[in-house]
């Protein structure tokens, strides 16, 4: 990561509610201690953009590119594979605020699936979440991004969300998440297609 | 420059906000994690959407392995979804339950659970709270330990009273059917006990007597000869005969009772020796008769023999004379043997000293002494008389009975001496008359000493060395010196020689006389 790069992400238009990224540095918190997020506090300071960890106000709106900053910034410091940038997105769904909030829809998966666009546009002031197709019977989802392309690498994190959501929603012993389509691949959107036993 | 205006207005209403949904948000936060009390919430399907810290801790399971997983994970599986299916009917639950540790440990856990609808009357899952009940139910255990233990403690002291009751029921069992009599005193000095046999020998009823005390008990005619014999301190064991009426003699023993030495009363046992005493008597009776018959025609034979000796009835061939003289010294040793049982016969009726008159003991001795130096003599022995004072009192004896001990010690020292001296020593000492007779004889064995003045006892080796001797002579001196008041004892070592001592105590009379003596 370079300054060059901060700076281009830092041009992607949108906003983000201070909890995505507050929630990502929790679970470095978790695994790596404070002197792991001082590592990631002390990057963005030399990138220009200087953040600090008890300062993030949860329920604010930062510039999208912060958020992109500090995905790419947490896989180049902890030496991350797309699979780690998974389960921390699994991980998160746990601790973040949203998907509390999300609990009280969890009554069935069509009033599950209402809300997802509200939860999404709670997160960011760009893109679209819908779940576009969903077979109770044969155990599997489709869930579909629109307007969004931050970086590839927050795909594997949304894998993962998306994967432990529907784990806790369906009681499934096991979620599988692929993405189908992506942005970064010449597609229009970004599909991510969910299967579970 | 309005519409700027209200965009600013709006813009810092929309701050106000952030910033309060952010302390909101950290209130919500804190308030469930610093939430002492173990919470989790669930969904309808059994799956941990929540857990407060406190819950992790009691489970051990971290937030992120316990939001996901299926509450069965944590405790019994029939039992929770009971709960669960109980909660969702009655609203909210209180049982008492298991939750499983990440470790596998099983804790006892009170558990409340409350339903959580929404708006629409939806039901969303379900609170699940629960309280350590480990503390409470180590208590509870350890109040049942106790309740047992003392249960048992119970027990035990039920067995032990039973046990004890068997115990004094045996032990009353025994008194009743013991053959002596039996009087039990407490340290009240009131009687307790007093077995049938007591009622039989002494003619009185148990239920008459027990609960009076000794004072009163000696008032009871029946009675009194008996307690008068004890008196009224009983400090230690204490035996004595009691003739309580015509050919009725009991052996009276008294012992104190003490327990974890304090005197919790005192025992009397009367032991019937009526019987033994008849027969001692009519033993006595029958030795003394015998002997009195015997020392007539003893006395014949031996005058006659000393005709014989002395030629009276002419002269005897040598061989007639050694046969004679064998005969007449056999006839000696006879008359000495029974007058000896006629002593002893004297002695055990109790009738022993009937002339005591205040007399010169040393004279007695220098009277006997000649004789004395005529056997050592024979021997070839030498013997002394040592005399530590100038001038003796009188004492009080009887001068025949005390020449027999004087002969009996100094001629056993005479007979027990191959070789060597006697020292014969007369001195005052510790307001007493010792008389002492040293010989360097044959000694007495050590293991024999116990029974030195025992009536026919003779020592093993002074059998050997002297074939003569009764058996009798020491058991009539140790009786003649005690009936004088005295002491008698030895000093003896087997090879090297004996001294044999009695003290005579000096009249009060003579007591200026010591003064000025000393």
């Amino acid at each position: 990561m370079d300054k060059e790069l901060a700076q281009k992400l830092m041009e992607i238009k949108g906003e983000c509610r201070g909890i995505t990224i507050k929630t990502d540095w929790d679970y470095i918190f978790r695994i790596k201690g404070r002197e792991g997020v001082k590592k990631i506090e002390e990057k963005m300071a030399e990138l220009g953009y200087p953040l600090k960890y008890e300062e993030i106000k949860t329920m604010d709106f930062y510039p999208i590119g912060y958020d992109a900053i500090s995905i790419l910034l947490i896989k180049e410091i902890f030496n991350f594979t797309e699979k780690d940038l998974e389960n921390m997105g699994r991980e998160e769904t746990k601790s973040s605020l949203f998907f509390r909030l999300l609990i009280r829809y969890l009554i069935s998966l069509k009033t599950f699936a209402k809300e997802v666009p509200k939860t999404w546009k709670k997160h960011y002031t760009i893109g679209d979440l819908e779940i576009s197709e969903i077979d109770e019977k044969n155990k599997y989802a489709v869930l579909k991004l629109k307007d969004f392309s931050l970086h590839p690498e927050f795909c594997q994190i949304l894998k993962g969300y998306f994967a432990e959501t529907l784990k806790i929603l369906t009681g499934a012993s096991e979620v599988i998440c692929k993405e189908t389509k992506c942005t970064f691949k010449g597609d229009s959107e970004h599909e991510f297609y969910l299967t579970w036993k | 420059m309005e519409v700027e205006n209200i965009l600013e207005e709006d813009n810092k209403k929309i701050d106000i906000l952030i910033e309060d949904l952010t302390l909101l948000e950290s209130y919500v936060r804190d308030l469930f994690t610093f939430l002492p009390f173990p919470i989790c919430f669930v969904s309808p399907l059994g799956i941990i959407l929540e857990a407060n810290p406190a819950f992790q801790e009691i489970s051990h399971f971290s937030f992120s392995e316990l939001v996901g997983e299926s509450v069965e994970k944590l405790f019994p599986k029939e039992e929770i979804q009971k709960i669960i299916k109980e909660t969702f009917q009655e609203k909210s639950v209180n049982k008492e339950l298991k939750i499983f540790t990440k470790e596998k440990k099983e804790i006892p856990v009170q558990v409340f659970t409350k339903i959580r609808k929404d708006e629409n009357n939806n039901i969303l899952g379900l609170f699940i709270g629960v309280f350590d009940l480990t503390e409470i139910k180590k208590f509870q255990e350890d109040q049942r330990k106790t309740q047992l233990a003392l249960l048992n403690i119970l027990e035990d002291v039920d067995k032990e009273k039973i046990r004890a009751e068997e115990e004094k029921d045996k032990t009353l069992a025994i008194i009743n059917n013991f053959p002596d009599g039996i009087l039990i005193f407490n340290e009240e000095n009131i009687l307790t006990l007093l077995n049938p046999k007591t009622e039989n020998f002494l003619k009185i009823k148990a239920n008459e007597v027990i609960g009076k005390s000794f004072q009163e008990l000696k008032e009871i005619p029946s009675l009194s000869p008996l307690l008068n014999l004890i008196g009224d301190k009983i400090t230690g064991i204490f035996r004595k005969e009691l003739e309580y009426s015509e050919n009725i003699v009991f052996q009276v023993s008294s012992i104190p009772i003490i327990i974890k030495d304090i005197k919790r009363g005192y025992i009397i046992t009367l032991h019937d020796v009526s019987r033994e005493k008849l027969i001692e008597r009519m033993k006595t009776e029958f030795v003394s008769i015998s002997a009195h018959q015997l020392r007539t025609p003893l006395s014949a034979i031996k005058w006659s023999l000393k005709m014989l000796l002395d030629g009276d009835l002419g002269d005897l061939t040598k061989e007639q004379k050694e046969f004679v003289e064998k005969a007449y010294l056999s006839n000696e040793r006879m008359i000495r043997l029974v007058n000896d049982l006629l002593n002893v016969t004297r002695i055990e009726e109790g009738r022993f000293l009937t002339n005591l008159k205040a007399e010169n003991f040393v004279e007695i001795v220098k009277e006997m002494y000649p004789n004395f130096q005529e056997l050592a003599r024979k021997k070839n022995l030498a013997i002394e008389f040592i005399l530590k004072q100038d001038k003796f009192p009188l004492v009080l004896v009887d001068r025949e009975k005390i020449k027999i001990v004087i002969q009996n010690l100094v001629e056993n020292a005479i007979h027990y001496t191959p070789k060597g001296k006697i020292t014969i020593t007369v001195e005052i000492k510790d307001n007493n008359l010792l008389f002492s007779v040293k010989d360097t004889g044959i000694g007495i064995p050590e293991k024999q000493k116990d029974r030195i003045f025992s009536r026919f006892f003779r020592a093993e080796n002074a059998i050997l060395s002297e074939t003569e001797g009764t058996g009798l002579g020491l058991f009539i001196s140790k009786n003649i010196i005690e009936a004088h008041g005295g002491k008698i004892w030895f000093e003896s070592k087997e090879g090297e020689g004996t001294t044999f001592y009695f003290t005579l105590p000096l009249e009060k009379e003579f007591e200026e006389f010591i003064k000025s003596l000393v």
